[in-house]
């Protein structure tokens, strides 16, 4: 099954398909149970002893939290021996013997970490300074590089549109708006690109070098510490501030940067095709500024263009994606998916998203966590189990409300998808009754303010 | 209770509606309705669309005039008569809001049930008297509670009600019960904001009013409405200045937010915002089994009470241990896991498994709980009953803020200050174990921010006498009002004058004219002219400041010469003089017949016959021989006088030099007498009696002499003494009487005296200062006309006051040492 072209998998009916990927989940489990001790714990808790059927694994998925469950007074203590340890409760190699003494934050961390053990891990953005740490193992990185081309495999009569980008037999010009390097899923990402499809000559980003994980934490911890008004206890430390100077001022001058590097694609790039990774809200900030400037397909007409993300908070019309495909020149791809997971869902032509049978969707329940019929029509919270992962346990519960249908999307795919309207169950909450604040962008500004004079910049 | 409430059968639930009337000041209105969700998707229930009645909610301050024609005692009589009807399987409108709060509240219904079948006892007389006596006291509210100040002046304070908006929280019906409570002893006028998750409790009493008594004045100033909060059509409406005085704001930081874009002058916003509550439990807590099973009980009351959905419940609990040492470590798991325990037994008019549980505190349960290096998790396969959360370390969980559902986090801390840290301002509730710590420890939990301090396991049964969240809000919501009286003076003023035939003793300085007094100051004043009728004023005090001291009284006398103008800034006769109060020490020494007080510039001789006056430098000589007997009022102390006081008046026909320049007129010497160690401005006697003084001297053109000294109360008050003497004889009155005229400066012009059957005039064409005048006697009704006249008065009306004499005092505290 892991090695089958995706045209003949999104053929698999439901009982084959579920029949492999039961036989999977279970030997991942009957493995992972045995080295990963927060899965065994979890187990245990459950009274989980064997997997006899998909239903079975729903109550030993991990919660999102699991992968940020270390105390975030460690990093602010510094107490990364402690971090490797919880780390070692989550994954299946060993990690009594790494030596983690002296790590001055996540970056150093990440070096030792990958220097000394097979780990490559990755991390999320940590909106509160809290960043989830995903244990993947070089193994995993590799195939994830692999299946993210794979991603795009088309199926029955369309063309496959890596295939048709790479005719040129060129590498291909990829464009992301970010950061280079780092230990961010975006990052990593952009590695398995630029590696399988791409160099690094022609890669357009923002900023040539790596993204930090620590001025990631930083700012979220000083965005929570906006938020709960409690700024003025935050203390850091000159030298920390001072490490990372560089960063603050270009968190700072983001706008003048992103001008710079809009203007370099448009000179560039203009009539190529490319790939291009990037948020849709920052995809339709260049459609107005394009519009502005009269111009009109940016890039050539196979261009591929990832995008999701959501629109950040930004007021659009009705017309926005139109627009937005008009000036790229290209569709608009989207795909759901999450740090922890290897493969995203991405959307058919109808709309839906499909996640890749190499993940076992779940829907539960939203009040008892127990998961509803593998038929029909579901809506509740959206859990699944990865299958491509041996080092730790692809288990997971999002937080995200979902409808899934089981069978019968009208773009010819076998197999559940998800319907477009995703929300977070945390921005459900609040009653009937509630004042509403908007508190989120003004938090990350203050935060970045404060940073900024912290620094003794000047933006 | 009355017979209509109790006569009905007890109400079934399927009678229950789900419309909460709009009650504006007894006027029910169920008209327009709207339809709200319940929180949590619970129901729904309908309320007239307040934008539509708006208008009519706001009153004037005027209109609650009418709770001043009620005692404190009716309202308290008509608030349990209320309470009496409010039986919740009797009470109609009391089930209502118990049903439809069943479905809103976050609490289940036991616990709804037990609360509304207590709550009415709030109502009875018992327990309202001492809610008045411990939050306000009852003397403010029922009329002006009076205060003597310094000076005796008065200050009288009254209690009275204001016009309010109440933003509630109906997280449990107490709150509805005590606001309306408040409202009525306060007197105030309260529109109430009902809370989504309580939407009836509050117009349920109110209604109840209604059918006891519509136009009672507590029933026509209270109203209850449902409107969504943030409502600006309705807000931006009703909070201004003209229409409330005060917005008393329960609820979440983002609503009290929102309730400050209103804000300006004239509205005061009380906010009783949401707040934490932590628990300290000292190494005793962990001593032994018995102890830890002990302290599992109080932690689970203090954290279960309520299905931990007030802001006094324990979440977070700090415990004195060494989480290095394995076991102590043990014994705080231990004291987890049995609290755990303790929680799910817990009976369930108390506190039972949550009506609904929060995930996002599930799902970091979840996380943490596969790992036991940082945390332990207790807790049973139902998340529905609660968890409790061990720290392996000293730290609380991040998500602390969530803890809910009866969840709490046991942290152990090194020691008690380490726990004292994390205590702020948002720390409303701390339970503290053992009492003995609290003891210690509860002046350092005030002053970090801590607002309401218990001994463990009392959290919930505190009550609802005293402040809240260190505030009193009931004095809050009251508009204290002042009235502020100058110095009483007593309507018939208790005093007496005598005579005396002047003896040697007199001038002893040890005289006294009764027990309990002292000599509290001696002055010596000449009023002379020379041939030319140019006047001349000077005096010196003796003791009057400082014992033992002389002085010049330089500030309004000193020794000057008077032109004769109303100008009132004469000049001075010694440069020396002019510029401060000049202190002597004197020597004082008793001879056979006299009395001298010998100092550096001069010498002062008294004896039985008169008295002398020299400048050592031979600038000022007076001789003076006393005409009248020694003259004493006594005062005595009584209501509105606070000390007895004793004036003492001679008068003596006065000749020598000036500068060389022959002059005559008088010299009198005047006393006081008061309790030791106070001076003269201190006592009643120039504070709030004297309105006019006066002494004067004339002379027939045979060498007769005559004259007088007397007093003129202030204001309205009946105070005449004083005394004449009239052909050799001194005479004491206690009823002269003196009429005063003004010029158009108000300045005093004329002054007509009736003492016994003799009238005097006198006419006032000089002024040494701005109480000080002087001029001649003009007529009298004695059978012929003195020749010549020396007059003095003191006129200072209503200028002299206890503050104006004790700027003068300031100056001598150094040497009074006071």
């Amino acid at each position: 099954m892991l090695a089958a072209p995706r045209r003949e998998l999104w053929s698999w009916g439901q009982p084959e398909r579920e029949a492999a990927q039961l036989e999977i989940a279970r030997a991942r489990f009957e493995t992972l149970r045995e080295k990963v001790s927060q899965l065994a714990k979890l187990a245990d808790l459950q009274r989980v002893a064997s997997i006899d059927s998909l239903d079975d694994l729903a109550p030993v998925l991990f919660q999102h939290t699991v992968y940020k469950s270390y105390p975030i007074s460690l990093i602010t203590k510094g107490r990364f021996d402690l971090l490797t340890r919880w780390l070692d409760g989550v994954t299946s190699h060993d990690l009594s013997s790494v030596d983690a003494s002296g790590c001055t934050g996540f970056d150093d961390w990440f070096d030792k970490l990958e220097a000394q053990t097979p780990l490559r891990p990755h991390h999320s953005t940590g909106t509160t300074g809290k960043l989830s740490i995903i244990p993947r193992d070089v193994r995993e990185v590799e195939r994830f590089g692999r299946l993210l081309l794979r991603s795009r495999e088309p199926f029955g009569d369309e063309p496959d549109p890596l295939e048709v980008l790479r005719q040129a037999g060129t590498p291909i010009p990829i464009v992301h708006p970010s950061y280079r390097h780092g230990r961010h899923l975006a990052q990593r990402m952009l590695d398995a690109l630029v590696h399988q499809i791409g160099s690094e000559e022609t890669t357009y980003v923002l900023y040539e070098d790596a993204l930090s994980a620590d001025i990631m934490s930083l700012v979220g911890q000083v965005r929570g510490a906006s938020l709960r008004g409690a700024l003025d206890k935050m203390e850091l430390s000159p030298e920390l501030l001072a490490r990372y100077r560089t960063t603050i001022e270009r968190q700072a001058n983001q706008d003048r940067y992103q001008a710079q590097f809009f203007e370099r694609i448009v000179k560039e790039l203009k009539g190529k095709a490319v790939y291009v990774v990037g948020v849709t809200a920052m995809l339709y900030e260049w459609t107005v500024k394009g519009e502005k400037s009269g111009i009109d397909r940016l890039f050539a007409p196979q261009s591929i263009i990832q995008s999701g993300g959501g629109m950040k908070g930004l007021v659009v019309p009705d017309d926005w994606q139109a627009r937005v495909e008009k000036f790229l020149g290209a569709p608009l791809r989207f795909g759901y998916g999450m740090s922890e997971s290897m493969g995203a869902a991405e959307m058919c032509e109808m709309g839906n998203y499909h996640p890749t049978p190499l993940t076992v969707p779940f829907v539960l329940d939203a009040d008892t966590g127990a998961p509803r019929p593998r038929s029909g029509t579901q809506t509740g919270r959206y859990a699944l189990l990865d299958l491509i992962t041996e080092s730790f346990w692809g288990g997971f519960v999002t937080g995200d409300r979902v409808t899934v249908t089981w069978d019968g999307c009208s773009c010819g795919r076998r197999g559940p998808y998800i319907d477009p309207v995703i929300e977070r169950f945390s921005e459900l909450e609040g009653g009937d009754d509630k004042v509403s604040c908007s508190g989120s962008v003004d938090a990350h500004r203050e935060a970045m303010d404060w940073l900024v004079a912290k620094a003794g910049l000047n933006p | 209770m009355t017979a209509s409430a109790v006569e009905g059968a007890p109400i079934a639930t399927e009678e229950v509606d789900a419309v909460v009337p709009l009650i504006i000041r007894g006027e029910v209105i169920e008209s327009d309705l709207c339809t709200y969700e319940m929180r949590g998707g619970q129901g729904r229930y309908s309320a007239p669309d307040l934008r539509r009645h708006v208008h009519r909610l706001p009153t004037t301050q005027a209109s609650l005039s009418d709770l001043y024609s009620l005692s404190l005692d009716d309202i308290i009589d008509f608030l349990a008569d209320v309470g009496a009807t409010l039986d919740l399987n009797y009470n109609p409108h009391l089930r209502r809001a118990f049903e439809l709060s069943a479905r809103a509240s976050g609490l289940p219904r036991t616990i709804l049930e037990s609360s509304y079948e207590n709550l009415p006892r709030l109502f009875e007389r018992a327990k309202i008297d001492r809610f008045v006596d411990t939050q306000i006291g009852r003397a403010p509210l029922e009329g002006w509670v009076e205060t003597e100040m310094d000076s005796g002046r008065r200050m009288a304070v009254r209690a009275f009600g204001a016009r309010a908006v109440h933003i509630i929280a109906g997280n449990t019906p107490a709150i509805a019960f005590l606001t309306i409570l408040r409202s009525a002893v306060t007197r105030s006028d309260s529109i109430i904001k009902l809370p989504s998750n309580d939407p009836m409790t509050a117009t349920a009493i109110l209604l109840s009013m209604i059918d006891i008594a519509p136009d009672h004045p507590v029933t026509r100033h209270l109203s209850a409405a449902y409107w969504k909060g943030g409502d600006s059509a309705i807000e931006k409406r009703l909070y201004q200045p003209r229409n409330i005085e005060k917005i008393v704001a329960w609820g979440g930081f983002d609503s009290v937010t929102h309730i400050t874009e209103y804000l300006q002058p004239g509205i005061d916003l009380i906010t009783l915002d949401p707040k934490q509550s932590c628990s300290i439990i000292g190494p005793e807590g962990l001593r032994d089994e018995k102890t830890i099973v002990e302290v599992a009980q109080r932690a689970a009351l203090d954290i279960g009470s309520l299905n931990q959905e007030a802001c006094a419940n324990a979440r977070v609990i700090y415990v004195v241990c060494d989480a290095s040492d394995a076991d102590q470590l043990g014994r705080l798991n231990d004291l987890g896991k049995r609290t755990m325990a303790a929680l799910t037994d817990l009976p369930e008019e108390i506190s039972t498994p949550a009506k609904s549980v929060d995930f996002r505190l599930q799902d970091e349960l979840s996380g943490i709980e596969l790992q036991d290096e940082f945390f332990r998790v207790f807790r049973t396969t139902d998340p529905s009953e609660g968890a409790v959360i061990v720290s392996q370390f000293d730290e609380p969980v991040e998500f602390a803020d969530l803890l809910c559902n009866r969840t709490a986090n046991f942290v152990p801390v090194q020691s008690v200050e380490h726990a004292l840290e994390r205590v702020n301002a948002a720390s409303q509730t701390v339970g503290v174990y053992p009492d003995a710590l609290k003891e210690e420890i509860r002046d350092a939990l005030a002053v970090q921010g801590a607002q309401h301090i218990v001994s463990l396991g009392e959290v919930m049964s505190a009550g609802i006498s005293g402040p809240q969240d260190a505030l009193e809000t009931e004095r809050r919501m009251l508009r204290w009002v002042r009235d502020m009286s100058g110095a009483r003076i007593p309507a018939r003023l208790e005093y007496t004058v005598r005579r005396e035939t002047p003896s040697l003793d007199h001038y002893r300085r040890g005289w006294r004219p009764g027990p309990g007094v002292e000599m509290a100051g001696m002055w010596l004043p000449g009023v002379v002219s020379d041939a030319s009728g140019q006047l001349y004023l000077g005096i010196r005090g003796v003791d009057d400041m400082a014992p033992g001291m002389l002085r010049t009284v330089t500030p309004i006398c000193g020794f000057r010469k008077l032109p004769r103008t109303m100008d009132g800034d004469p000049p001075h006769l010694f440069s020396e003089y002019s510029e401060i109060d000049w202190f002597e020490p004197y020597e004082y020494v008793e001879t056979q017949g006299r009395s001298r007080m010998i100092y550096e510039s001069g010498c002062i001789e008294l004896e039985r016959g008169g008295c002398h006056w020299y400048d050592a430098s031979g600038r000022w000589e007076l001789h003076a021989k006393t005409i009248s007997d020694v003259f004493v009022v006594h005062v005595p102390k009584q209501d509105g006088v606070e000390c007895e006081v004793y004036y003492r008046h001679e008068l003596a026909k006065a000749t020598g030099k000036i500068n060389g320049v022959p002059v005559e007129g008088y010299l009198h010497q005047d006393y006081s007498y008061a309790p030791q160690g106070m001076v003269w401005t201190e006592t009643p006697f120039p504070r709030k009696l004297q309105g006019m003084w006066v002494s004067w001297l004339h002379e027939f053109d045979d060498g007769e002499l005559g004259g007088g000294c007397f007093w003129q109360g202030r204001g309205g008050l009946d105070f005449g003494p004083g005394y004449q003497v009239k052909g050799g004889a001194t005479t004491v009155y206690k009823d002269i009487a003196a009429k005063p005229s003004f010029n158009a400066e108000n300045k005093l012009s004329a002054l007509e005296v009736s003492i016994g059957g003799d009238s005097y005039q006198f006419e006032l064409d000089t002024m040494s200062s701005e109480i000080h005048y002087f001029g001649p006697l003009v007529s009298t009704s004695l059978a012929r006309a003195p020749v010549r006249s020396w007059c003095w008065i003191e006129c200072a009306g209503a200028m002299l006051t206890g503050e104006v004499l004790d700027q003068e005092l300031r100056r001598f505290r150094l040497v009074r040492g006071r």
